[in-house]
């Protein structure tokens, strides 16, 4: 019988007795009952210490064998071993006897020990850690008590872990993963705390695990370090608001984006106010935070954060754009005319051909012309026919051979048979051939449309491997041809 | 129901010259007399009757297969005796077993260890398979017999069937056994299975003294390793 239910059926019958007990007839049996009684009970807490005993030996028994295995030189009983650490023997004490054998171990021993304590997750093992970590140089086995430190860490442990993301490469991800992992409510300040010591380097490495770690409270300090005098922090802040923010944040991220130098850096950062406006679930209502925004500002960094409304689209931002267009200003002009070049969707095109039309100067007719080119061809509720049709408008409008190759590279997003022979003219002309042949075969690579119009497909990867000199093109048109798929390059995420 | 008793007539004359690849819809009122005698004891019966006399009588290879594949699913005691003398015919042994297996009645598994002392070869691997698939404890002495055979089919037959068995009459026939060294592997694995019956069933010492055993030097490494697993299983395990 447990020792519990046994414990609980003595409390029973006491309970029974002080009935019994208030029953004259029973009354003098019941100093015999209450000596049985206690009798039982000492039984039961000497079985119990017993167990107790027999427990505690069973489980230095296991320690013991668990050492001896994992101490061990066949890997395949070490393993055995680490199952037990994963595992068994769920008891703090445990744990502290078998993180003490770290120090004993072989290096390969000690590595598979390390996963295996990260894997039992049980603090207890942390110390050893740390005694362990101010021992060794040896790589691999810092990148296992790094990795360990994820599961088994605290916020005390974050200096050493932001001090390894410094380190060499594998301590570096080892380090980088943990701060990701550590559990707790007071990583995020103890991440906050070494910040500011920081190189920019290691400032853009913890933005990013901050904003990993949805720590949402740590934003004010995104937003203060988006305005930093390095390009690097700026750039991983506004990085890692792009993650997490939400319209609430939009007013504190202008200010990155003025601060922003213009080209790449500023282009990330105002789209990194697009995906925090994109988060309001009240569609219509997107823009209202930087609408609000733009308000207090002066006229020169309205005028760069107007581009960024245009990126963000909708009704509201269209009616201050207009504004701005019709503004008799011409700075004003061309900045709304900007912010128009950046709407996200292809419901200004009319406006787009309209001001194309009416454009004197080149540069500005160039830009229209990019926006048009661009949106065009955006994937939306339009018929794939009607997209390809402004496409080819668009087409016309071009005066300069470098247009005409965009254009015929942006068609490959529109997936139709049509575009396919939209195509197959400009392979003939040795100055937009190499573009067409991309777009080609880069539809080609969608199998549901290419199985489907098999014969035509084939014919047009013919054409491409007679014309092309793209040593990509070809690969990939010999491919299709034979029905074998490609396996596009990867593209890091910081490229 | 006449209609059915007619069809189900016709289906039985058909099954006399059944042979597979014939057209197995005219055995269709069998099957769906399988299906519809499952509440009445009587006609089940009836039915089961008819099949064994079909079952003795001078058919085709092919019938009685069917037909034992018929009794699997409906047998009691009253086929036993016809499938047991199926039981040392080459062709047909197997599928004897193959009902000999599921029908739950002590003088189906009777049958099986009574074949035991009449059988040899492939024929002794399927009974002795058969009565470790059914869990015959009433069969360990049996089988425990053939441990020791000379053939190395019938000695690791032996040795899987105490292992599907996993009492502990099973066990200790087991780690008797000295059986030719080609079975050797069967009967390490099979007290391996006897060792986790014993854990899975809270008898700790028991699964613990098997694996003690196991653990070995002179034993092959991956019976050292399951034991050793064994032994930390059982230590893991709170009293």
């Amino acid at each position: 019988m447990p020792r519990t239910e046994a414990l609980e059926s003595v409390a029973l019958v006491t309970k029974v007795l002080a009935v019994v007990k208030r029953n004259s007839q029973y009354r003098l049996n019941c100093h015999r009952i209450v000596i049985a009684l206690v009798a039982i009970v000492l039984a039961i807490m000497l079985l119990d210490w017993r167990l107790a005993v027999a427990d505690d030996n069973q489980q230095d028994e296991l320690i013991k064998m668990v050492a001896d295995l994992i101490s061990g030189e066949d890997k395949d009983f070490r393993a055995v071993g680490f199952e037990s650490v994963r595992s068994g023997a769920k008891s703090a004490e445990a744990t502290r006897h078998f993180a003490a054998l770290l120090p004993k171990l072989s290096p390969e021993s000690q590595i598979g020990l390390l996963s295996a304590l990260a894997d039992r997750g049980d603090r207890e093992a942390r110390p050893a850690l740390i005694t362990l970590i101010s021992m060794t140089q040896n790589e691999a086995i810092r990148e296992a008590i790094l990795r360990a430190f994820g599961t088994l860490g605290e916020a005390a442990d974050v200096p050493v872990l932001v001090k390894s993301l410094s380190a060499s490469q594998r301590e570096r991800a080892a380090s980088h993963i943990s701060l990701k992992q550590l559990q707790g409510t007071e990583i995020a300040n103890a991440i906050l705390a070494v910040l500011p010591t920081c190189s920019a380097e290691l400032q853009s490495d913890l933005l990013e695990i901050l904003a990993d770690r949805r720590e949402t409270t740590t934003m004010p300090v995104m937003i203060q370090a988006a305005v930093n005098k390095d390009a690097i922090v700026r750039t991983a802040a506004m990085r890692a608001l792009s993650k997490i923010a939400g319209p609430e944040q939009v007013a504190g991220m202008v200010c990155g984006v003025l601060r922003a130098e213009t080209g790449r850096e500023r282009d990330e950062a105002e789209r990194a106010i697009v995906s925090a406006c994109l988060r309001n679930p009240d569609v219509t209502a997107r823009a209202a935070p930087l609408i609000q925004a733009m308000q207090g500002l002066a006229a020169a960094d309205a005028a760069v954060i107007v581009g960024t409304l245009g990126r963000v689209g909708g009704p509201d931002s269209l009616q201050i754009v207009e504004t701005w267009i019709k503004d008799s200003d011409a700075g004003k002009q061309q900045s709304g005319l900007r912010a128009l070049c950046n709407w996200p969707n292809a419901s200004i095109v009319p406006r787009l051909l309209e001001l194309f039309q009416q454009a004197d100067l080149p540069a500005t007719r160039a830009m229209l012309l990019a926006a048009l080119i661009r949106v065009a061809p955006l994937p939306d509720e339009r018929p794939n026919q009607e997209r390809l049709a402004l496409l080819e408008k668009t087409l016309l409008l071009c005066q300069e051979n470098d247009d005409r190759n965009r254009v015929i590279e942006r068609a490959r997003a529109i997936r139709t048979i049509e575009t396919l022979r939209f195509l197959l003219p400009f392979v003939e002309n040795p100055v937009t051939s190499e573009k067409a042949c991309g777009s080609i075969v880069e539809l080609a690579h969608h199998r549901d449309l290419r199985e489907p119009n098999k014969l035509e497909f084939d014919k047009a990867l013919d054409i491409v491997l007679a014309t092309s000199k793209n040593a990509e093109s070809l690969e990939r048109a010999k491919r299709y041809k034979i029905g074998q798929t490609w396996e596009r390059p990867k593209v890091t995420s910081k490229q | 129901m006449a209609d059915d008793a007619a069809k189900l007539d016709s289906a039985c004359e058909a099954l006399k010259a059944y042979n597979w690849g014939a057209d197995k819809n005219a055995l269709q009122p069998i099957e769906d007399a399988i299906v519809s005698t499952s509440s009445d004891a009587a006609a089940r019966a009836a039915l089961e009757a008819r099949l064994i006399a079909v079952l003795e009588s001078d058919v085709s290879r092919d019938a009685k297969d069917y037909v034992c594949r018929a009794l699997a699913v409906i047998g009691s005691t009253a086929s036993v005796p016809s499938l047991a003398t199926l039981l040392t015919k080459e062709e047909l042994s197997h599928m004897a077993r193959f009902a000999l297996e599921r029908i739950p009645s002590v003088q189906a598994a009777d049958a099986l260890r009574a074949a035991l002392a009449t059988v040899s070869g492939d024929l002794k691997v399927g009974v002795l398979s058969s009565l470790g698939n059914r869990g015959d404890a009433a069969s360990v002495t049996q089988i425990a017999a053939a441990l020791g055979d000379a053939d190395s089919k019938v000695a690791a037959a032996a040795a899987a069937a105490l292992g599907s068995i996993r009492t502990p009459e099973a066990a200790k026939a087991l780690a008797a056994a000295k059986p030719i060294a080609a079975a050797m592997s069967i009967v390490m694995d099979s007290r391996l299975a006897c060792a986790e019956a014993f854990l899975a069933q809270g008898k700790m010492e028991d699964a613990r003294a098997i694996y003690m055993l196991l653990v070995g030097e002179s034993n092959p490494k991956l019976i050292r390793l399951a034991a050793t697993r064994g032994i930390q299983t059982c230590l893991e395990q709170k009293r």
